[in-house]
């Protein structure tokens, strides 16, 4: 275990270079941070003019929040996500003669397809920043290694006392009446699941967002309700959109596709429904020596992960170190010295 | 006069008992701790209502998924439940969410570093309808 210390040590080291939140980027627009300029419509044109708007376009996705943490603990956790998705889109005002041809959208928007507008039109471009958050519901399973079933944690009860006893249960059952020297160690012994599923997608226009990031959807000019993106009637009638809802799942696979977090993609501290053992999660948090800026395991996703499975592994710990007095020892090979944080290596 | 006395002090030790009691209940309760990294000397943070902005010369330190408490720019240890965050990073438009907090385990936030150019756009206007 000492090994493991000196890792863990070396992990929460902060001369170690990790995943850093980078320095703030210079130059950055002199505001004061206050509330942002809302948008506005154009003025009604002049006579004999019209307004003409182009399709919306994502122009990023912007991860800006990822948060992490026990919603039961040791049991079910959750990860959010929160994006900035940035859509433009652009207006003109061109004299009628001139303007250029509009086609409607599935909300009966009409748009520009083209976007070299005639000289004779002024135009620009409005920009707007919609917020999403991303729910990941994370459930973690515990069994005894050998066993079919895991443990048993029912809604009710502090989940961490129940573990507890599952988990002291285990590591005497496993080592009763063996020389302490062979014990196998509870983190050889627990085995995990580790499910992280997208659970919900909360924003004012999550249905937008989805329809604008999927790139088999046709170009749309107007929002769900709509309106351009200024806020601009658009829809004479009240034409109901065509695109279907996407589910959570897939909302959330087209925003960590466009926005990824540092080290998205990884699968590690998920375990897909399988059981592995906590001592080879663990291993797979502990970072390369000596750490690279550009280490997966360093970046921030893992590192959410990590998090949880750390928290999980001091728990083992603590369990073991409670069971270890209580197991009777086969009397043929001289004790330990020294409980599980003491010992430097794992007997699978 | 005697009665009397005896009812003033039965009445004096149940209301230091249940003093006690709910002193101890609240000393008891779990408060587990919150993290906010990635803010730095100059942002605005608040918790509830309450400024708890990370130190004016604080600067930004890794998050690498420590288990414990330790190193974040930013970290209170709060009753369970739900509790407001509001967060203005220098340049940027401030964002407001709500966190739950439950167990014993601390509750980690990564604020990412802000595009410059983004986050201080505004929100499209509300629904039409």
């Amino acid at each position: 275990m000492r090994a493991r210390r000196v890792a863990f040590a070396l992990v929460v080291s902060g001369a170690l270079s990790g995943f850093s939140c980078s320095p703030r980027p210079h130059g950055l627009p002199q505001g004061n941070g206050g509330p942002s300029k809302l948008l506005e419509p154009l003025p009604p044109p002049p006579p004999g003019s019209v307004v003409v708007h182009g399709p919306l376009v994502v122009e990023a996705v912007d991860p800006v929040r990822a948060e992490i943490g026990w919603d039961r603990e040791l049991v079910r956790a959750s990860r959010l996500v929160t994006y900035d998705v940035v859509v433009s889109q652009l207006r003109a005002t061109c004299p009628e003669d001139v303007a250029p041809k509009r086609t409607a959208d599935a909300m009966g928007c009409l748009a520009i397809a083209d976007a070299v507008l005639p000289a004779s039109c002024t135009s620009d471009t409005v920009h707007a920043r919609i917020e999403v958050t991303v729910t990941y519901g994370i459930e973690v399973q515990q069994r005894c290694a050998g066993d079919g079933a895991p443990y048993a944690v029912p809604e009710a009860g502090d989940p961490k006392q129940l573990l507890a006893g599952h988990g002291s249960a285990c590591f005497s059952s496993r080592n009763k009446f063996k020389p302490e020297a062979t014990w196998t160690s509870l983190y050889a012994l627990t085995e995990l699941s580790i499910v992280e599923k997208p659970l919900l997608v909360v924003s004012d226009a999550a249905p937008l967002v989805g329809v604008l990031l999927d790139p088999a959807s046709p170009p749309r000019a107007c929002r769900d309700d709509g309106v351009f993106l200024d806020g601009t009637p658009g829809a004479d009638a009240q034409s109901p959109s065509t695109a279907t809802t996407k589910s959570s799942e897939e909302l959330a696979h087209l925003l960590s596709a466009r926005g990824p977090l540092p080290g998205e993609g990884t699968s590690l501290g998920v375990t897909g429904g399988a059981f592995r053992t906590e001592q080879e999660l663990w291993e797979a948090c502990r970072p390369a020596a000596p750490l690279s800026p550009t280490d997966p395991k360093n970046q921030l996703l893992p590192a959410l992960r990590c998090q949880l499975l750390r928290q999980l592994d001091r728990f083992v710990r603590e369990v073991e170190d409670a069971a270890r007095p209580q197991t009777p020892k086969g009397a043929s090979a001289a004790p330990s010295t020294s409980g599980s944080s003491g010992t430097g290596t794992v007997k699978p | 006069m005697s009665a009397r006395r005896i009812g003033w002090a039965s009445l004096v030790a149940c209301t230091s008992l249940g003093l006690a009691y709910a002193l101890h209940a609240i000393a008891a309760a779990p408060r587990p701790p919150l993290e906010i990294w990635g803010v730095v000397g100059g942002d605005d943070v608040t918790l509830d209502g309450a400024v708890a902005s990370p130190k004016p010369n604080s600067t930004s330190r890794p998050f690498l998924g420590d288990p414990l408490v330790g190193g974040a720019p930013v970290t209170r240890e709060l009753p369970a439940g739900a509790h407001s965050i509001t967060v203005r990073l220098a340049g940027c438009s401030e964002r407001s969410f709500r966190i739950e907090l439950q167990g014993t385990s601390k509750r980690s936030i990564v604020m990412l570093p802000p595009v410059a150019s983004h986050c201080q756009l505004p929100p499209p206007p509300p629904r039409a309808k």
